[in-house]
């Protein structure tokens, strides 16, 4: 190859064509071995994580902002999480954004964050988001609490797995 | 850029990659941070809002009584052909919900009963939230999304 690359300046020659007899090629035997970048397998790896890292993302354009996912249930054939208003049991606490509410006033509080969301107030729902340990007995409450603070649709947070 | 070379009056021409792996460097990285690697999703509780007019038909419907010692009791509702209830249960298992069983007793009662979308949940105390997920997640895969939960009465 005989072209003006900055290339050609580092190539080396072929040690079995430097050893010819007859008519070696290179007048100066360059013993000192360089080696090219093939840039050719890096484009083809980086092509293919793209269209991985594309075809993984999400179409959804909605989101809701959900902190520490571990131990969330897993479930299949889940629903698309909507935006509502976000209430978090951990550790025998009810988290409502980072407070933690008591639960005799965890009704107005819903209700105040319910008013901070846009749209029809009917389709704000509550999201419910739990660990699998957690008992019922704290569950519970939230049924009646969210009733009083008028809120119609209630989803429970799990992490959806590709049923098999 | 088209190089001639000296030997021969072929052209060849060279393709830069450079900027290309700039390019497809820049997009994985944005990807990467932008890429959402646990997908979250959500179970929909239909919960009853007023009383509906006595002289509608109540639809058929089935109660699910979660005991802590893990039997799952089984009440329906306003089942064709039957006048009165019709009641099973599904024992536990090791202190556990037997999950398997009642995943065939429903597959059972969803053949017998096509028409059953109604379930109302009834945990009671001592029962974990995975179970009343997993519980709910029985009912789904059968197309039974109607599903209410029952706050543990205050006696």
């Amino acid at each position: 190859m005989r072209s003006n690359t900055w290339l050609q300046k580092q190539m080396t020659r072929s040690p079995l064509a430097s050893q010819g007899v007859l008519r070696p090629k290179g007048g100066k035997v360059n013993r000192t071995l360089v080696a090219s970048l093939m840039l050719t397998s890096l484009v083809d790896a980086f092509s293919i994580l793209v269209i991985f890292l594309l075809m993984n993302a999400s179409s959804s354009t909605e989101s809701v902002e959900i902190k520490n996912p571990n131990g969330i249930p897993l479930a299949t054939n889940s629903d698309a999480l909507k935006n509502g208003v976000v209430l978090n049991i951990e550790n025998d606490k009810y988290m409502v954004g980072d407070r933690a509410v008591k639960l005799e006033e965890l009704d107005t509080v819903l209700a105040q964050e319910k008013l901070k969301i846009p749209g029809d107030q009917a389709q704000v729902p509550l999201v419910i988001k739990a660990s699998k340990q957690v008992d019922y007995k704290e569950l519970s409450p939230i049924l009646i609490v969210a009733s009083q603070a008028k809120f119609e649709q209630y989803k429970l947070v799990v992490i959806d797995q590709v049923a098999h | 850029m088209v190089n001639m070379d000296s030997g021969h009056n072929e052209p060849t021409a060279e393709l830069n990659l450079v900027p290309f792996i700039d390019i497809l460097s820049t997009c994985i990285c944005f990807l990467l941070m932008t890429t959402i690697w646990i997908q979250l999703g959500s179970f929909n509780i239909s919960q009853a809002a007023g009383s509906s007019g006595a002289q509608e038909k109540n639809p058929p419907s089935i109660a699910v009584d979660l005991k802590p010692s893990g039997e799952v009791k089984l009440t329906m509702k306003d089942l064709p052909g039957h006048k009165n209830q019709v009641v099973d249960s599904v024992p536990a298992r090791g202190g556990e919900i037997d999950f398997a069983t009642f995943a065939a007793k429903m597959n059972q009662i969803h053949a017998s009963y096509p028409d059953l979308k109604t379930v109302m949940l009834m945990p009671t105390q001592g029962i974990k939230f995975d179970d009343v997920i997993k519980t709910m997640q029985v009912f789904r895969d059968r197309q039974m999304a109607q599903i209410g939960l029952v706050p543990i009465s205050q006696k």
